[in-house]
């Protein structure tokens, strides 16, 4: 289904993110746990299952890749409504503070070099992305080895802050 | 001190006016706290320095709006103003909030009227209006009103957006691209007025116009968006009716109106817009704070001073430094299946708009519209054929319908006959090469006009003498294996070349004449009379026929595609290069010829009377004027019978439908619309109406869609039958044999005789 969507091999580029997903699938709330045949009939998912069906794909290319969280400052006045939207939805995972939001992503490693795909809005995070609207000022990977980020060391299941001084 | 919210900050190249209105209350207040509201992080305006704060809300889409009325109301009741440079918000706060003092846009009914097309208003307004027509009509409606507008006509969206069509097939994706984009069937088409664009501003307080002014665009982008224009007071003859209007509508808030002036200085209505426009600013620079004006009247104080420093503004491109706590959207990954943009439209207006006209899911119900029933010809000619046993696909001749035609058609020639120059009719045997219609022609009385030697072969064979044939066209030689038919009635050169050949050869045609090439309308054909020298030379080819042969001219632009005013445009035209090749040749025009390319409704309708009466105004010894309806004649004479393959459901639903015909066999399914029955249990015929379906084609070609936006019933089931009309002419002659497996052509279908309702 990806290479149909995506054409990777066709543009010569290594590694070819699943851009495709953002506009396949709405960003919204979903029960959880969700099983699989749930998922790709669902028409809205949320980043947990952004990042679950990027990472099969990612996979299935032979790409090395892992799950990684990101904590994203998009201030209270967004939130709220993130809140809202998913508020009362039986199973739906809580993810918002009141600043910051709790974000599935994908790791995609490259050597000892790691880049960072948000598959809900189909593009990469950068490492220098740690200030304005959507700001990312922490990151956990889920992977076996420690890899760089920009200046950052990702290291095993521990969240890295991007900002100094964030705390949550 | 004053706080204002102003909401709409994108400033891309189709801007919202939140900076401009913002930037004109800053003007008037420098103390003023002024909040910029966007729905989108990537909406460049929040990065201007004119705001103090930020209220940067997630898109439509994903806000709460019950919380969202909330806030704002908690805000104006603190004592805040709103002003909305949001189409859709506006009528959104209209809607929830509507009536607050400080929300400065107008109620709900005040908006009511001015909704696009907003025709209602021009009762008030000493503006003309263009014609517009919702695209809930019928296709065959729709069709008739851009042919009408001579294709130039405008498909606009529910609230913004708005689409050049100058042919049925643009017309079909433009529909399709606004219907998916708005999720709405709420569109329609108006008329293009030749004109410079103008705008008038006001600014009013519960009815009462607290400023208003004229606006005239000096630039504009690609877009049509403002980029430069000179400002004025409103003159006294606009703003007297709009002063009436605006308070018959208890207007608060800004308001736009959009102008046409045309090139008699009348002015027309475009639209009226619910809000300041983005180059509000451009006025304050001329002297008008029509923002400010508004903040001041909802505070009980006196308008504030307004200098101006130019009467006219334009727009430069100014870098500003990003805001660090908001910062700039990541780029979207680039992908092959489509071209990334951004606009203000990301910020998800079409899932506001969505939910304002409270769709149940998916788009609204389109009435049906289906096309009319038969007529009595058609019925009579229908039931002479077995449908239950009828090998599909065929087509179907309707020998009644074409013979009322052909006599509807000689009918009228006789009626306009008696004048100076004598109306005679003719068929084109290329829009249907075949015996039953070359028969009808003869027995009617017609001429037979022809494109090649091949063509003179089959109007001979099929009984016309040579003395009752015409010959156009560019390859009217070809083959040259035959020996060129001599004694013709008429015989129009396509080149000075061929002119000047053909009168070095005598007894080919008892007229000769030339096709004129007209400035202004692209066209292969013809002798382009504006070139100077090849002007002069068709003046010396004309003046090089023989003395006893008749000079005439011939004129052919197909008016289905170029529409009817156009067409009237150019046969004057015509006329008029006629009355010179005459004063510069010395020989007369004593005959013309109008070439085809007519819908079969646009040549009942033409006034025959009317062409001759011009013509022989124009050219003084005009004796004769050749009318060739092409098409029109036999066109609507054929039906093509097809059967359902299958049916394709998805959740449920019927989606679309394959047929047992292609293009192949309907070559411009896709160039106008064809209307549809379908054969139900009872065997009668049930027009298929507006919906969302596709009839695709049985071959394997991409563009293979026989129908689009059709409502197929549920209940359709692989067997029924359809019978699709219009489906002759060209859509006979033009047929092509792919697909057939190289088997004999099945049923007629292409080029040989079809089945016919004898």
């Amino acid at each position: 289904m990806a290479a149909s969507y995506a054409f990777r091999r066709t543009d010569g580029t290594p590694i070819a993110a699943p851009t495709f997903l953002a506009r396949r699938y709405k960003w919204g709330p979903n029960p959880w746990p969700i099983a699989w045949c749930e998922a790709v009939r669902a028409d809205a998912i949320d980043c947990g299952v952004f990042s679950a069906f990027a990472r099969a794909i990612l996979s299935a290319q032979g790409v090395e890749c892992y799950s990684a969280q990101v904590m994203q400052l998009f201030g209270p006045e967004t939130t709220a409504h993130w809140r809202q939207r998913w508020a009362g939805r039986p199973g739906a995972f809580n993810w918002i503070d009141n600043d910051l939001v709790y974000h599935e992503v994908v790791i995609v490693a490259s050597g000892d070099v790691a880049e960072v795909f948000d598959p809900s809005q189909g593009q990469w995070l950068s490492p220098t992305a740690d200030t304005g609207y959507g700001a990312v000022v922490g990151i956990r990977a889920k992977c076996p080895k420690s890899l760089l980020w920009g200046r950052h060391t990702l290291s095993t299941d521990q969240w890295i802050l991007t900002v100094p001084g964030i705390s949550w | 001190m004053t706080t204002v919210y102003v909401s709409g900050l994108h400033s891309g190249p189709s801007p919202s006016a939140g900076v401009g209105t913002a930037r004109a209350i800053r003007a008037a207040y420098p103390d003023a706290r002024i909040v910029g509201v966007d729905y989108w992080h990537g909406s460049s305006g929040l990065h201007h320095e004119v705001f103090d704060d930020l209220w940067l809300l997630p898109s439509w889409e994903y806000l709460d709006r019950h919380a969202h009325s909330k806030a704002i109301r908690a805000r104006l009741d603190d004592g805040a103003f709103f002003i909305s440079t949001l189409d859709l918000e506006v009528r959104w706060l209209a809607e929830t909030l509507g009536g607050h003092e400080r929300l400065l846009v107008p109620k709900l009914s005040s908006l009511q009227p001015t909704l696009k097309p907003a025709q209602s208003l021009t009762d008030l307004l000493p503006l003309a209006v263009p014609e517009t027509l919702s695209l809930e009509r019928s296709d065959a409606e729709i069709y008739e009103f851009c042919r009408r507008h001579s294709w130039r006509c405008w498909l606009k969206g529910p609230f913004h957006d708005a689409i050049f069509v100058a042919d049925w097939r643009t017309l079909l994706a433009a529909r399709d691209f606004l219907e998916h984009r708005w999720q709405s069937n709420n569109l329609f088409l108006q008329a293009h007025v030749r004109a410079t664009e103008e705008s008038v501003c006001l600014a009013a307080y519960e009815g009462e116009i607290l400023g208003a002014i004229h606006m005239e665009k000096r630039l504009t982008t690609a877009e049509g968006k403002t980029w430069a224009g000179r400002v004025i007071a409103l003159p006294d003859y606009l703003l007297t009716p709009i002063q009436r209007l605006v308070r018959r509508l208890g207007w608060t808030g800004g308001a736009e109106i959009e102008l046409f002036k045309d090139c008699d200085a009348e002015r027309w209505f475009n639209e009226w817009n619910p809000r300041f426009p983005a180059w509000i600013y451009g006025a304050t620079l001329a002297g008008f704070n029509l923002p400010a004006q508004l903040i001041a009247r909802a505070q009980g104080l006196p308008a504030p001073q307004c200098v101006a420093t130019s009467d006219s503004f334009t727009r430069v491109v100014l870098e500003v430094p990003v805001r660090l706590e908001i910062g700039l959207p990541l780029p979207t990954e680039p992908d092959h299946s489509e071209v990334v943009s951004t606009s203000k439209y990301d910020a998800g207006l079409p899932e506001l708009l969505h939910t304002i006209e409270a769709q149940p899911d998916g788009r609204q119900r389109l009435r049906a519209q289906p096309p009319t029933p038969f007529d009595a010809d058609t019925r009579a000619d229908l039931s002479a054929v077995d449908f239950a046993a009828i090998k599909t696909p065929a087509r179907v001749f309707l020998p009644g319908v074409a013979d009322a035609l052909f006599g509807k058609f000689t009918h009228r020639i006789v009626k306009y006959a008696g004048g100076r120059a004598a109306p005679t009719g003719a068929y084109s045997i290329k829009t249907a090469p075949y015996p039953e219609y070359i028969a009808l022609a003869r027995r009617h009385g017609l001429l037979a006009e022809c494109i090649s030697q091949a063509e003179v072969e089959t109007a001979l064979q099929g009984g016309f003498l040579p003395e009752e044939i015409v010959l156009n066209g560019p390859g009217k030689w070809w083959p040259r294996t035959r020996t060129p038919a001599k004694g013709l009635y008429a015989l129009f050169c396509d080149s000075v070349e061929e002119l000047t050949a053909v009168a070095r050869s005598p007894g080919l045609a008892r007229v000769v004449g030339a096709r004129l090439k007209l400035p202004s309308i692209p066209s292969r054909f013809g002798i382009p009379v504006d070139e100077p020298d090849t002007f002069d030379a068709l003046v010396q080819a004309v003046r090089g026929l023989a003395v006893d042969v008749v000079f005439g001219i011939h004129f052919h632009l197909a008016s289905s595609a170029i529409g009817i005013t156009r067409w009237w445009d150019a046969f004057e035209a015509v006329l008029a290069w006629g009355r010179a090749i005459e004063c510069a040749s010395k020989r007369r025009v004593t005959m013309l010829d109008l070439g085809g390319g007519w819908h079969p409704e646009d040549f009942a309708a033409l006034d025959l009377g009317a062409a001759l009466r011009a013509a022989e105004e124009a050219l003084p010894s005009l004796g004769r004027v050749l009318f060739e309806p092409g098409k029109a004649l036999t066109q609507p004479t054929m039906l093509l019978t097809t059967r359902i393959l299958e049916v394709r459901r998805a959740k449920g639903s019927i989606q679309d439908a394959i047929v047992d015909t292609c293009i192949a066999e309907l070559p411009l399914a896709n160039f106008f619309p064809h209307p549809i029955w379908l054969r139900g249990l009872d065997g009668e015929w049930h027009g298929l109406g507006r919906g969302h379906q596709q009839l695709y084609g049985r071959i394997c070609m991409e563009d293979d869609r026989i129908a689009s936006n059709l409502a197929l019933p549920e209940t359709l089931a692989p067997g029924d039958i359809l019978l699709i009309g219009d489906a002759g002419g060209y859509n006979r002659s033009m047929a092509y044999e792919f697909g057939r497996g190289g088997q004999e052509d099945v049923a007629g279908l292409a080029r040989a005789a079809c089945i016919a309702a004898h």
